[in-house]
C-alpha cells in the first residue's frame, strides 16, 4: 500500500512539472531546434528523464524544478542537434512553420525572433537559459558543461551579433 | 530593443503554443508505456533506426563485457568541433587500485581546500587530484550530487580576479546506467591534444577563451575548465600522485 501511495505521488508530481513547465519548455525546444516536431519529442524526452531520476532531483543542492527541467531539456536537444540529419536544417523554411502569431507582432520584434532562432547553437543556448528561462550563469555553466566565463563571454557575444543592448541595472 | 524585450518577443512568437490537458495525457501515457510497457508508436525516422541499431550493438557488448568478456572501457572521438567520451565502469582499472585511496594527501588538502575535501571525504571517495595549483584561487562554489548506486558528482569553481577554475569529478557507480557516463565537449575548431603523463591520458580542447582538460582514473571521471594556459595545467596535472 505504501508502495503504491508513494507511485501515486510521484505520478502526481511528473503531472504537475508537465502541467506547469511544458508550454516554456517546448518553446526553448523549438527556438533551439526551429522543428516543432522535434521540440515536442524532445520535451516528451525529457521529462521522461526526469520521471527516471526523480528521486535523485531531490539530493540537487539549491536547484529548483524548473532550472533541473530545463538542464536536461537543453541536454536532449543538444543531443538531437549532433545528428548530422539536424545539421541540414533550413531554419528559415522551419520557422515559417511554426504555430506562432508572428504576423501580428511588429517587424522588429519579429526580426529579433528570427535572429535568435537563426543564431548559432552555442549563443543560442545561453540566451535561451538566460533571458528566457531566467537560469543564473553558474546554473548555466553546470548544465552545459562549460566554464562560466564563458557562459558570460557567450552571453556578450550574442548580444552584439543580435545588436540589442543590456537592459537597464542589468550586469553579465 | 533591450535584453528585457527577449523573453516578451519569444513569448509573442510562440503565442500559440499551449499545454491542454490532452498534451499532459498524452506525456503521462508515453512514460507510464516506456516504463512498464511497450513504447507508443511513434514516427520511425531513419535517425532512430540507425540509433536504434548502434544502441543495441551497445547493448550486446555491454552484456559482454558483464560476462567478463573485454569488449570496451573508454571510447574517445573526437573533431576540429568536439570531443566525445564514453566509458563504462570496470572495477578493474589500468592505473591503480580503487581501494587503495583511503585519505587525501596534506599536499592535496591544502590545494583544494578542507570544504571540498571534506565532501569528497564524507562519500568515503578519495580521488587522485593534483597537489597544486595556482595560488590565489579561492573557492566560489561548491556543488555535489549522490546519485545512489555508488555515483557521485562534485563540482567545484574556484576564481581570483580574471582567472577560474572549475573542476567536476564523476565517480561512476556500480551498476545498470550509473556504471556508465558520458562526456561531450564543445571545441572551437583547433586540434584535441593528448597528453600521457604516469600512464594516465588526458584530452584537452579549447573553447573561446578557456582550456578543457578530461580524463579517467579508477572509473572517476575527470574534468578541468579553466582560464589558464595549457603549461599551467600540465603543471597541475604532473603533481598528481597516482599511487
Amino acid at each position: 500500500v505504501t508502495d503504491t501511495n508513494q507511485q501515486m505521488d510521484r505520478e502526481q508530481r511528473l503531472r504537475s512539472w508537465i502541467e506547469e513547465y511544458r508550454t516554456p519548455l517546448l518553446k526553448v525546444c523549438i527556438m533551439y531546434l526551429a522543428d516543432v516536431q522535434q521540440a515536442e519529442d524532445a520535451v516528451q524526452e525529457t521529462f521522461l528523464k526526469a520521471w527516471k531520476s526523480m528521486d535523485r532531483f531531490e539530493g540537487r543542492n539549491g536547484c529548483s524544478e524548473k532550472t533541473w527541467l530545463t538542464s536536461i531539456a537543453i541536454n536532449v536537444c543538444r543531443s538531437y542537434r549532433r545528428t548530422r540529419w539536424f545539421r541540414y536544417v533550413d531554419t528559415q523554411k522551419a520557422l515559417e512553420k511554426l504555430p506562432s502569431r508572428q504576423a501580428s507582432i511588429p517587424p522588429e520584434e519579429r526580426d529579433l525572433f528570427i535572429d535568435i532562432s537563426r543564431m548559432p547553437e552555442k549563443m543560442k543556448a545561453v540566451i535561451l537559459l538566460y533571458y528566457y528561462q531566467g537560469m543564473t550563469q553558474f546554473e548555466i555553466s553546470a548544465a552545459l558543461g562549460i566554464s562560466r566565463s564563458a557562459v558570460a563571454h557567450r552571453l556578450g557575444k550574442a548580444l552584439d551579433m543580435l545588436k540589442i543592448s543590456l537592459g537597464e541595472e542589468e550586469r553579465i | 530593443m533591450r535584453t528585457n524585450d527577449i523573453k516578451r518577443v519569444i513569448d509573442a512568437g510562440l503565442a500559440n503554443v499551449e499545454t491542454t490537458q490532452r498534451d499532459v495525457d498524452a506525456i503521462m501515457e508515453y512514460i507510464h508505456e516506456s516504463e512498464y510497457g511497450k513504447y507508443p508508436r511513434r514516427i520511425v525516422s531513419a535517425r532512430r533506426i540507425v540509433l536504434t541499431v548502434i544502441c543495441v550493438i551497445l547493448m550486446l557488448a555491454t552484456v559482454a563485457q558483464a560476462f567478463g568478456v573485454s569488449m570496451w572501457k573508454m571510447i574517445v572521438v573526437w573533431t576540429r568541433e568536439s570531443l566525445y567520451i564514453n566509458m563504462m565502469r570496470d572495477g578493474d582499472s589500468d592505473s591503480g587500485d580503487i581501494g587503495e585511496k583511503s585519505a587525501f594527501s596534506e599536499a592535496e588538502r591544502e590545494a583544494w581546500g578542507a570544504s571540498v575535501c571534506d565532501v569528497f571525504a564524507d562519500y568515503n571517495f578519495f580521488p587522485h587530484l593534483p597537489e597544486w595549483k595556482p595560488e590565489n584561487l579561492e573557492l566560489e562554489s561548491l556543488t555535489h550530487t549522490d546519485y545512489g548506486y555508488g555515483r557521485i558528482n562534485v563540482y567545484a569553481y574556484y576564481a581570483f580576479e580574471n582567472e577560474y577554475l572549475m573542476l567536476t569529478v564523476k565517480k561512476l557507480g556500480e551498476e545498470g546506467d550509473h556504471a556508465g557516463s558520458e562526456l561531450f565537449l564543445e571545441g572551437d575548431g583547433e586540434e584535441v591534444q593528448m597528453f600521457e603523463i604516469q600512464g594516465v591520458n588526458y584530452y584537452h580542447t579549447t573553447n573561446l577563451d578557456h582550456n578543457s582538460f578530461a580524463w579517467e582514473n579508477n572509473d572517476i571521471v575527470f574534468t578541468l575548465f579553466t582560464s589558464y594556459d595549457v603549461e599551467t595545467v600540465l603543471s597541475m596535472l604532473e603533481s598528481i600522485r597516482q599511487k
